[in-house]
C-alpha cells in the first residue's frame, strides 16, 4: 500500500511541475508576444505622431506663408489696396488655404482721421461701419477715443465677418500684445487663443499678425492678420477631419494662465472633460507623444494619444498576475486532492486496521469455548457469541432483541428482573461477579447446568451485563459418578461393617454364658474395631461431602450456649470415664449465631472429646465462650491440661489422619479425621478455627462463628 | 426369650435384603428377640411378587438393592391400594438428614441406618408399629 502512496505522490509532483511549466511558458511568451506588440504598435504610434506633427506643422507654415504673399503684393503695389483689391487676393489665398478663416488689413488710425476711414469704409459699402472695442466685460462696443487705433478695415470673407470690421484690435489685450509685438520684431507673431468677435461658436481662434512695413508709406504701421479657427486650422491637415488613429490635444505654451487645450482633435472628450496637459502626459496606462510646433512665434504642444490605447507594461504585470493566480489555483487544487488522497487512503487503513481488529475481536468471540452473552439494563440481549448460541441451540436471529428469560429455567426466570433491578438500584447484587452455578434452558426444552459469570461495563454511556457461561455438564457429570461412586464404596463398605458387627453382637447376646472369658474378650475387641473402622467410614464420607461442597448446612439463628451446654452433658459419661471433669463459663449475655445444629454440635463434641481423650486423670477440661463484640465474632474455646501441641504439629493438626504424638501411653483412639472435619464445618460457616497453647500447660482449642445479625 | 417391649403376636414383616449375610442378621436377631415373621425376599424384584401372594402387615426394605432397588419397590407398593394401610421402613447406609427426608417424603414411615445394632432392631421396628397404630405417624 506504501509503494501505491508514494506513486501517487509521485504522479501528482510530476502534474505540477508539467503544469506549473505550462503556465509559466505560457505566460512568459504571452507577455513577450504583447510586448513585441506593443512594442511594434508604439513604434506605430511614434512614427505616426512624428508624421502627424510634422504635417501640421508644414500645414501650419503654409498658411502663414500666405500673409507674407499677401505683404508681397501690398509691397509691391507701392500704394495702399483697395479694399476691391484686397478682397480679390485674399479669395485667391483663401480659396488655396483652406485653414484660414479670414484675412484681414490692420491700418494704424490715428484719432483726427478716424472719421475719414469711417466714412470711407461706409461709401465702401460697409454698413454701419465704426471704430469699436472690446470691453472688459467682452462686449463688443463703440470705441472710445483714444490717440490711435488698429481698425479691421478690410476683410475677407466679409460675410460671417461683419462683427469684426471695425473692431480696434489693440482694444483687446491678446490682440493688442501680439499686434505690437508683431510691429516691433517686424515678424509674423501669433496671439494667444481668442475668443473670435464674429464667432458664435466654441472654438477658439489665434490671430496671427504679420506688419506690412512700408517705410514712408502710408500704409505704414498697417498689419496684415491671418485670423484662424484653430480646430479647423488643424482639421484641415487631415482629410477626414482628424486622424483616425491619433487623438490630438493642442496647448499654447506661451499662455501660462491657459493650462487648457485650446483644441482638440479625435477622442471623444466632452467639452467639460478636456485635460490639461499634466494630466494628459502623468503615467496612466497609455501612451503620449508631445511634440512642438511653431506657429508664428509662438509654441504650441501637440499631445499626441492613441485612439486605441496600447497595452502597456501594465498589462504585463497583469499577465503574471494571472499566472500566479493560476499557479495558485492549481497548488490548492493539487493540495485539495492530495489531502483528499490521503485522506481516503488513511481512512482507508484505518478502515483495514479497524476491519482486522474487528475479525480478531469477532474470531476471539467465535471461538471461546464459553458462551458470553450481552444483555442491557432490562435483559434483552445484545450479543451471543458462537458458543452461545451452540449452547442454547438458537440462531443469532432468535436471540437478540428477546429477554434474556428466554434461556433460563422456569423458577429463575421471575427473579431475574429483580436480580436486574437489585444491581441497578446499587443493592449487593446476588449474581454479580461471582461465578455461581446455574441452569439454563436449551431450544428444546432440556436444562444445562452452567457456571455463570457476571460483570459489568459501560458502554457508549449504557450499562451492559456480559455473561459468560461455562458449561459444567461434565463437570457435573463427573461429581454425579464421584457422588454415585462414593455412595456405592459408602454401601459397599456399610455392608460387610453392618454384618461383622450385627454378628459379633449377636453372638455376644445369643452366646452368652456360652462364652469363655477370653471369647469375650476377642469379641469386644473385634467390635471395638469394627466401631471404629464404621466411623472412619462416617468421617471419610463427611469430609468428602464437606469439601467437595455436597454436604448440606440447614443454617439456622442458634442458641450456642445451649447447645454447648448439651454436647458437655452428652460428653460427661465419656469424661467420668477417663476421670475427667468439664466446666464450662458462659458469656455475659446471650446471643445467637447462624449455624447447623447439627453440625456444630459435632464440632464441640469432637473438640471435647479430642480435650477429655488427652487429659490426664483428674483433671479440668474448660470450656468458655466469649463475645467478640468488635468483631462481630464469638469465641468458643475448649482447655484441656494434657500435654499440649508441640509447634510442629501445630499447622499439621487440621489435616487428615494427623494425630498428634502423645506423651501418655494411653491409646488414643481416634480416626484422625475429626479436626479436618471440624476445620471444614467451621469454614463452611465462615469462621476461624485453631489451637494455641495456654497456661500453663495444655492445649486450647478454639473456633470463632460470626454472630447473627440482629434484626433491627 | 424376647426382650424389651412385647412385640405386637403374629405381625408379619416383608423383608427385601440382597445381602444374605445381612439377611441372615435380621433373621436371627428378630427370631430371638421378637415375635415378628418374616418373608424374606433376596431383592426387589422378589419383593413386589410376594406383595401380590401375601399381606404382610409391614414391609422392610433396604434400598441399595441391584435390579429393583427399595425405592422403586416402595412407590410401586404405595400405588396399591392393599398397602395404603402397610407401614414401610426402610434400611439403607444414606446417613445424611435430606437423604432421609427425602425417603420420608416418598412414604417410607421411618429409616433405619446402616450398620445398625441387631440387638435393638427388633425395639425399633416395634416401636416404629406401636406408633404407626396408635395414629401417630413418625415423620
Amino acid at each position: 500500500m506504501k509503494l501505491k502512496n508514494n506513486r501517487a505522490k509521485l504522479f501528482l509532483a510530476a502534474m505540477v511541475l508539467v503544469f506549473s511549466c505550462l503556465i509559466i511558458y505560457g505566460t512568459s511568451r504571452y507577455v513577450q508576444i504583447m510586448a513585441e506588440h506593443s512594442h511594434a504598435e508604439f513604434e506605430d504610434f511614434r512614427e505616426k505622431s512624428i508624421r502627424a506633427s510634422f504635417t501640421i506643422q508644414n500645414h501650419i507654415d503654409k498658411e502663414i506663408e500666405s500673409l507674407f504673399e499677401m505683404r508681397d503684393v501690398f509691397r509691391l503695389k507701392g500704394r495702399a489696396l483697395t479694399r476691391f483689391e484686397f478682397s480679390m487676393i485674399a479669395k485667391s489665398i483663401l480659396s488655396r488655404n483652406e485653414g484660414i478663416h479670414a484675412l484681414e488689413w490692420i491700418p494704424r488710425v490715428v484719432h483726427e482721421e478716424r472719421r475719414v476711414y469711417e466714412e470711407e469704409a461706409l461709401a465702401d459699402g460697409i454698413a454701419n461701419f465704426s471704430f469699436k472695442a472690446i470691453s472688459g466685460s467682452g462686449e463688443v462696443t463703440l470705441s472710445p477715443e483714444k490717440t490711435h487705433y488698429y481698425p479691421v478695415y478690410y476683410i475677407e470673407p466679409v460675410a460671417g465677418n461683419e462683427a469684426a470690421l471695425g473692431l480696434d484690435l489693440a482694444s483687446s489685450t491678446p490682440r493688442r500684445e501680439a499686434l505690437l509685438k508683431s510691429l516691433k520684431t517686424n515678424r509674423a507673431i501669433a496671439s494667444e487663443g481668442v475668443r473670435l468677435v464674429q464667432d458664435k461658436g466654441e472654438q477658439q481662434g489665434v490671430l496671427i499678425f504679420l506688419p506690412v512695413n512700408n517705410q514712408n508709406r502710408v500704409d505704414e504701421g498697417s498689419l496684415l492678420l491671418g485670423v484662424f479657427r484653430i480646430r479647423d486650422m488643424l482639421a484641415s491637415v487631415f482629410s477626414d477631419g482628424s486622424h483616425p488613429d491619433l487623438n490630438i490635444y493642442v496647448y499654447d505654451l506661451d499662455d501660462e494662465s491657459n493650462l487648457y487645450p485650446l483644441t482638440s482633435l479625435g477622442g471623444e472628450i466632452s467639452r467639460d472633460a478636456l485635460p490639461t496637459i499634466e494630466e494628459l502626459t502623468s503615467g496612466d496606462n497609455s501612451l503620449v507623444n508631445v511634440s512642438t510646433i511653431d506657429i508664428a512665434d509662438r509654441q504650441w504642444a501637440l499631445v499626441i494619444k492613441p485612439v486605441i490605447p496600447i497595452i502597456h507594461k501594465d498589462a504585463e504585470y497583469l499577465a503574471w498576475l494571472v499566472s500566479l493566480l493560476l499557479l495558485a489555483v492549481m497548488l490548492l487544487m493539487v493540495m485539495y486532492f492530495y489531502s483528499k488522497i490521503r485522506h481516503a487512503y488513511r481512512s482507508r487503513e484505518a478502515h483495514i486496521r479497524y476491519q482486522s481488529l474487528s475479525e480478531r475481536l469477532q474470531a476471539v468471540l467465535d471461538n471461546t469455548i464459553d458462551g458470553i452473552i450481552t444483555i442491557n439494563h432490562k435483559g434483552i440481549i445484545q450479543s451471543v457469541n458462537k458458543a452461545g448460541l451452540i449452547m442454547f441451540g438458537y440462531s443469532s436471529d432468535e436471540m437478540i432483541g428477546q429477554n434474556v428469560k428466554m434461556i433460563t429455567p422456569e423458577p429463575v426466570k421471575m427473579e431475574h428482573d429483580s436480580y436486574l433491578k437489585n444491581y441497578l438500584g446499587g443493592k449487593p447484587p446476588k449474581i454479580i461477579g461471582t461465578g455461581r452455578d446455574v441452569e439454563g434452558v436449551r431450544k428444546n426444552g432440556v436444562k444445562i447446568p452452567l457456571r455463570l459469570g457476571v460483570s459489568k461495563a459501560k458502554v457508549n454511556g449504557e450499562v451492559v451485563f456480559i455473561g459468560l457461561l461455562h458449561d459444567i455438564s461434565e463437570r457435573k457429570n463427573n461429581e454425579k459418578i464421584k457422588d454415585e461412586f462414593i455412595s456405592t464404596v459408602n454401601h459397599e463398605l456399610r455392608t460387610p461393617l453392618t454384618s461383622i458387627l450385627g454378628s459379633i453382637q449377636l453372638i455376644k447376646k445369643v452366646g452368652g454364658d456360652e462364652l469363655n472369658e477370653n471369647s469375650r474378650k476377642l469379641l469386644d475387641i473385634s467390635e471395638n474395631n469394627t466401631h471404629r473402622i464404621i466411623k472412619i467410614v462416617n468421617d471419610i464420607l463427611d469430609l468428602q461431602k464437606i469439601n467437595s461442597g455436597d454436604m448440606a448446612f440447614e443454617f439456622v439463628d442458634l442458641d450456642l450456649v445451649a447447645l454447648t451446654r448439651k454436647s458437655i452433658e452428652e460428653c460427661q459419661p465419656f469424661a467420668t470415664q477417663h476421670h475427667v471433669s468439664l466446666t464450662f463459663i458462659p458469656p455475659s449475655r446471650t446471643f445467637n449465631v447462624t449455624a447447623d445444629k447439627l453440625r456444630i454440635e459435632q464440632v464441640i463434641t469432637n473438640l471435647l472429646s479430642n480435650a477429655i481423650k488427652f487429659s490426664p486423670e483428674n483433671t479440668n477440661v474448660i470450656v468458655q465462650i466469649d463475645l467478640l463484640e468488635d468483631n462481630g465474632m464469638v469465641l468458643l474455646s475448649v482447655e484441656d491440661e494434657g500435654p499440649g501441641i508441640s509447634s510442629e504439629f501445630r499447622d499439621k493438626l487440621f489435616q487428615p489422619f494427623t494425630q498428634a504424638e502423645s506423651h501418655m501411653t494411653r491409646k488414643v483412639s481416634g480416626t484422625g479425621l475429626g479436626l479436618s472435619i471440624s476445620k471444614s464445618i467451621i469454614e463452611k460457616h465462615s469462621g476461624s478455627i485453631g489451637v494455641r497453647n495456654c497456661t500453663p500447660a495444655g492445649a486450647c482449642f478454639y473456633f470463632e462463628l460470626p454472630l447473627a445479625r440482629e434484626i433491627k | 426369650m424376647a426382650m424389651g417391649t412385647a412385640s405386637p403376636p403374629l405381625v408379619t414383616i416383608l423383608y427385601a435384603e440382597d445381602d444374605e449375610d445381612i439377611r441372615s442378621i435380621v433373621e436371627i436377631t428378630l427370631q430371638n428377640f421378637s415375635d415378628f415373621r418374616l418373608i424374606i425376599c433376596n431383592g426387589g424384584g422378589e419383593a413386589i411378587k410376594m406383595a401380590d401372594k401375601s399381606s404382610p402387615d409391614m414391609v422392610l426394605l433396604d434400598v441399595m438393592m441391584p435390579d429393583v432397588d427399595g425405592i422403586t419397590v416402595l412407590k410401586a407398593l404405595k400405588q396399591r391400594e392393599d398397602f395404603q394401610n402397610v407401614p414401610i421402613v426402610l434400611m439403607t447406609a444414606k446417613v445424611q438428614k435430606h437423604e432421609i427426608e427425602q425417603f420420608k417424603a416418598l412414604g417410607a414411615i421411618d429409616v433405619i441406618v446402616k450398620p445398625f445394632d441387631p440387638i435393638t432392631l427388633a425395639d425399633q421396628l416395634t416401636a416404629i408399629w406401636n406408633q404407626y397404630h396408635t395414629g401417630h405417624h413418625p415423620g
